[in-house]
């Protein structure tokens, strides 16, 4: 199995622990290193009389080291990654020692294991049942006076004028960012919080960027009070989108959800902090189905982000959805294997006017749509003064998302630059963000 | 459409409270909608009503179109360098900061000599830590990107290369007096033919710093050119710059140095007839020893004397410190002993060399009271000696003098051989947590074989046998100086080790470092 780079980065919990794990990235740092087509596995000598043992599990990416380190992966996982990077031949061993065939069973039979459900008496299913009434019920009271409140806080913006935002301090967003919370609505609350996290200090994009604020969660409060005329899956969407979550367990022992086997390309990752939680999204795109999913994780300073699948892999996989309007959020039911190289090409779009068509058909069905994941063919970069578009092969201009690390697009304009490229990215509020390109039937991840 | 959006975004700005929307200059297709949904609540109604504009604007707005001249392809005209020679800057990255800009520098030398770039997906990391390096790194940084690197500059503000990097002939037509002389080091053969045409139009602050390179291992032409300089243009005039002087100086210093020359012959000359027979020891006459001796003369004569020093040797006529040369003399003598090597002396005075360098520092006549302690005054004169002649007797003899101070045996370790230098420091209480080798290998550069063999088993010896700490500094060393084939050394005092602190302590400072460095070396050296 082949690594970038790129991707071992991409699963570091930080720069210090990539930079250790190079340090452990050549063959001669290492007592044994072990592979097969399951686990790689290591022995490195650490400060104790033992060496540490690490382990990989290559299907699942997961990591186990008997370190001391609390960073996970650690040090020598990383390390470990990247010697297959520099010299794929680096393992000598393929039959597991004790210690890696424990381990690596025990994963194989975890994933197996079906979940056995408590079972209930018919009076305690009726008791659930009524808890579980009474308590959405008083949600939704609350939720209704949430989005009540909401609505007449944007009223009075609106009414007062929205020149004053910029003097505004933050408690004002706070304040109703936390209301929303206590009205067990979190979806307005980052609507809200949305609003105070513009650039006020720079020019006056700030003002059509606010009233497009407003508006979106104003037709979501008005979408939320007539939701009984909704069809089913646009009642789901608006739920999601004030702020019901939907539950990864409870979609896995839902078998009514259609199940979508494909060879994926884990297409790109994307990871913002919002008060403290780190929210990371992982882009899939199906090769055979073209259908297109996203892997939402939430982590903290102090609770690593769960690995599930590494940038720019390919893998053999059943993906759920969960419901909605419009197909987007995803998990991973089962997945079977891993590939090196891409098998086919996914479906392409020719130019960029074909993947606005495209974002605009989302959002037509649903208005608070965004990240359309597009495929297109013959893009480069063009650099007109400091700002950089991509253009597609009938120069068409699409501006790059300012979300973008100004590094990443420097790579990508590097790599562009002797010939366009089939590109892979999203398109969000209008602007193009790149994840990865195809160069000679290879997925170089950004 | 923005003229409408523009309306109602004014609206907003302002407050329905103080600005009433003009809804009139809607489209039909936008108004009608609008007054289904809305009531008579300004607020909500500006708000729907942007809503239906942004979503109408953004379904409806088409994509810019460029319509500038065809985007032409990058071509580099340089060839990538290799994958094994390329993944060796992820290697060097990561060394220990002290040792990653000396890497770095061997690697983009390499890639330079050979005319490649560095691989794509290398250039940014490189502009990267160019940002961090010194101004000599991001020049030789500058030349490994190729067009495409250079492109992205732009982006990279704090990438700055100063004035544009010149290379070659460039240096000395369009460089800075700097990089003339940088050009001079480098192309000696090619500069001195450069030199001798420009020289007339040259400044002569920069003519001094041109001697003072070609008079280093000169050969034959730059000889001549030196005599012809020394005959001519720097002839003593009454009339002359203090740096006109000063050239004479460099000038005259190199011609004694050469054995015969006429300048070289007149000085011993001078210092024969001052040469005289001393009897020494015995009691009563019994077992007397001659001994040939120096006898200043008393005052200034016909050679010691400050304008004949001037005119010939262009030393400075005013004595600076008369506190340590109480006469004109001694001041002359201490200024004429660096013209003359310690084996010169030993053979007019038919002394043993330690006994030459004894006698400067301890005969009556060649001591002064200096805060009421009796010092030769010759101390430095023997001191500057060391540089023109490279004399391992004296220099070994000064190390062992107290009045050396450390920075001075700093200065003179470079110029001792690597047998002199491990002599030395074995003598010394902890060679390696002290920084003389580094001080050696500035100037000497890769070690030999023999050198690298002691020096890594002597750290053996001083860390696992005699069980003692030290620190990086000499693994540091190690790393960027050790001869390649040392590896085989290396992996032979590895087996030797038993599991203890000690054998720990020199697998961590000294075995992994060097084996990781080594190993980046080789594969630079043999790309």
């Amino acid at each position: 199995m082949k690594f970038s780079e790129s991707q071992i980065r991409s699963l570091a919990p930080d720069e210090a622990s990539m930079k250790a794990g190079k340090g452990l990235s050549s063959k001669n740092s290492w007592v044994t290193i072990g592979q097969n087509d399951r686990v790689l596995w290591g022995e490195i000598k650490g400060s104790g009389a033992k060496p540490y043992q690490t382990q990989i599990d290559l299907l699942n990416i997961a990591f186990k080291c008997s370190c001391p380190s609390r960073k996970f992966p650690c040090k020598h996982g990383i390390g470990l990654m990247l010697v297959l990077v520099s010299d794929p031949n680096a393992p000598t061993q393929t039959d597991e020692p004790s210690w890696v065939a424990e381990w690596i069973n025990k994963r194989a039979v975890k994933s197996e294991q079906v979940i056995v459900e408590k079972t209930y008496t018919e009076e305690e299913l009726s008791k659930l049942e009524k808890g579980k009434e009474k308590r959405a019920e008083e949600r939704a009271v609350a939720v209704e006076d949430g989005v009540a409140e909401l609505t007449l806080w944007f009223k009075d913006l609106i009414k007062s004028g929205l020149i004053h935002l910029p003097n505004k301090d933050l408690s004002y967003f706070n304040k109703t960012s936390a209301r929303m919370i206590d009205a067990k609505a979190p979806g307005l609350a980052s609507w809200v919080k949305s609003l105070s996290n513009l650039n006020y200090a720079s020019g006056n994009d700030w003002q059509l960027e606010a009233l497009q604020i407003i508006c979106k969660t104003f037709l979501l409060l008005d979408a939320y009070k007539n939701i009984g005329q909704q069809i089913e899956e646009m009642q789901v969407t608006i739920k999601n989108l004030i702020g019901w979550s939907q539950s990864p367990k409870d979609l896995l022992a839902d078998d009514s959800q259609p199940i979508i086997k494909d060879i994926w390309l884990v297409l790109g990752q994307e990871e913002k902090t919002n008060d403290d939680i780190i929210v990371q999204k992982t882009w899939l795109l199906g090769l055979h189905t073209n259908e297109k999913a996203m892997i939402l994780n939430f982590g903290t300073k102090f609770s690593p982000m769960p690995i599930s699948v590494m940038k720019g892999s390919i893998l053999e996989a059943e993906m759920v959805f969960f419901p909605g309007e419009t197909r987007q959020r995803a998990i991973i039911k089962l997945q079977n294997q891993m590939f090196d190289n891409v098998p086919k090409l996914p479906e392409l779009l020719e130019d960029f006017e074909q993947a606005i068509d495209l974002d605009r058909a989302n959002i037509a069905k649903n208005p608070w749509w965004n990240d359309t994941i597009i495929v297109v063919k013959n893009v480069r970069l063009l650099k007109n003064q400091n700002q950089v578009y991509a253009i597609d092969s009938v120069n068409n201009l699409i501006t790059i998302c300012p979300d973008m690390l100004q590094n990443i697009v420097l790579n990508w304009f590097v790599i562009c630059a002797n010939g366009a490229k089939i590109t892979v990215g999203f398109i969000r509020n209008g602007n193009f963000h790149a994840l990865g390109i195809f160069k000679e039937n290879n997925y170089i991840v950004f | 459409m923005e003229k409408i959006i523009n309306e109602i975004l004014n609206t907003a700005l302002i407050g329905t409270d103080k600005k009433a929307a003009d809804y009139s200059i809607l489209d039909a297709d936008i108004l009608n909608p609008l007054e289904q949904i809305s009531h008579n609540d300004p607020e909500e109604k500006l708000i729907r009503a942007a809503a239906l504009l942004i979503y109408f604007h953004e379904a409806g707005s088409k994509l810019k179109k460029y319509k500038g001249p065809a985007i032409e392809n990058i071509q580099e005209s340089s060839e990538q360098c290799g994958p094994i020679f390329a993944h060796q800057l992820e290697k060097i990255l990561i060394l220990d900061i002290n040792l990653k800009d000396f890497f770095l520098g061997l690697w983009l030398d390499k890639i330079i000599g050979k005319n490649q770039i560095a691989r794509e997906d290398q250039i940014l990391t490189l502009i990267d830590e160019g940002i961090k390096s010194n101004q000599f790194l991001r020049n030789k940084i500058l030349q490994t990107i190729g067009e495409k690197g250079k492109i992205i500059l732009s982006f990279k503000p704090a990438f700055s290369v100063g004035t544009p990097y010149k290379s070659g002939i460039q240096k000395w037509i369009e460089g800075s007096n700097a990089e003339r002389l940088e050009f001079i080091a480098e192309n000696r053969l090619i500069a001195f033919d450069l030199i001798k045409k420009d020289w007339n139009s040259e400044s002569i602050v920069f003519k001094k710093s041109v001697i003072e390179i070609i008079s280093k291992d000169s050969n034959a032409d730059e000889i001549l050119f030196i005599q012809e300089l020394y005959d001519n243009e720097f002839v003593f005039k009454a009339k002359e710059k203090k740096t006109e002087r000063e050239i004479r100086n460099l000038l005259a210093l190199k011609l004694v140095t050469i054995p015969n020359h006429p300048l070289h012959q007149l000085l011993v000359d001078k210092i024969k007839s001052y040469c005289v027979e001393e009897k020494k020891g015995g009691f009563f006459g019994l077992g007397n020893t001659i001994t040939r001796a120096f006898k200043l003369p008393e005052k200034p004569d016909e050679f010691f004397n400050k304008d004949h020093f001037n005119a010939r040797l262009g030393v400075e006529p005013v004595n600076n410190d008369s506190a340590l040369y109480i006469n004109e003399v001694n001041y002359l003598f201490a200024n004429l002993l660096p013209f003359i090597s310690t084996a010169e002396w030993a053979s007019l005075l038919n002394q043993k060399h330690s006994d030459v360098f004894d006698y400067f520092l301890k005969d009556k006549q060649f001591l002064t009271l200096i805060e009421g302690k009796k010092i030769s005054y010759l101390q430095q004169a023997l001191y500057e000696s060391c540089f023109n002649f490279a004399e391992r007797e004296l220099i070994l003899y000064l190390f062992d003098q107290s009045f050396m101070a450390h920075s001075q045996i700093q200065d003179l370790i470079p110029l001792l051989n690597s047998d002199d230098l491990l002599f030395w420091l074995k003598s010394q209480k902890n060679p390696f947590s002290s920084n003389y080798v580094m001080f050696w290998t500035q100037k000497n550069g890769i070690w030999d074989k023999s050198f690298s063999h002691t020096i890594l088993s002597d750290s053996y010896e001083h860390i696992v046998k005699n069980n003692k700490y030290t620190s990086e500094s000499i693994s540091r060393q190690m790393a960027k100086f050790v001869h390649l084939d040392a590896e085989t050394e290396l992996e032979k005092l590895k087996n030797k080790l038993t599991q203890d602190t000690y054998s720990d302590h020199w697998l961590k400072i000294v075995y992994k470092p060097l084996k990781e460095a080594i190993g980046i070396r080789k594969i630079i050296d043999q790309y």
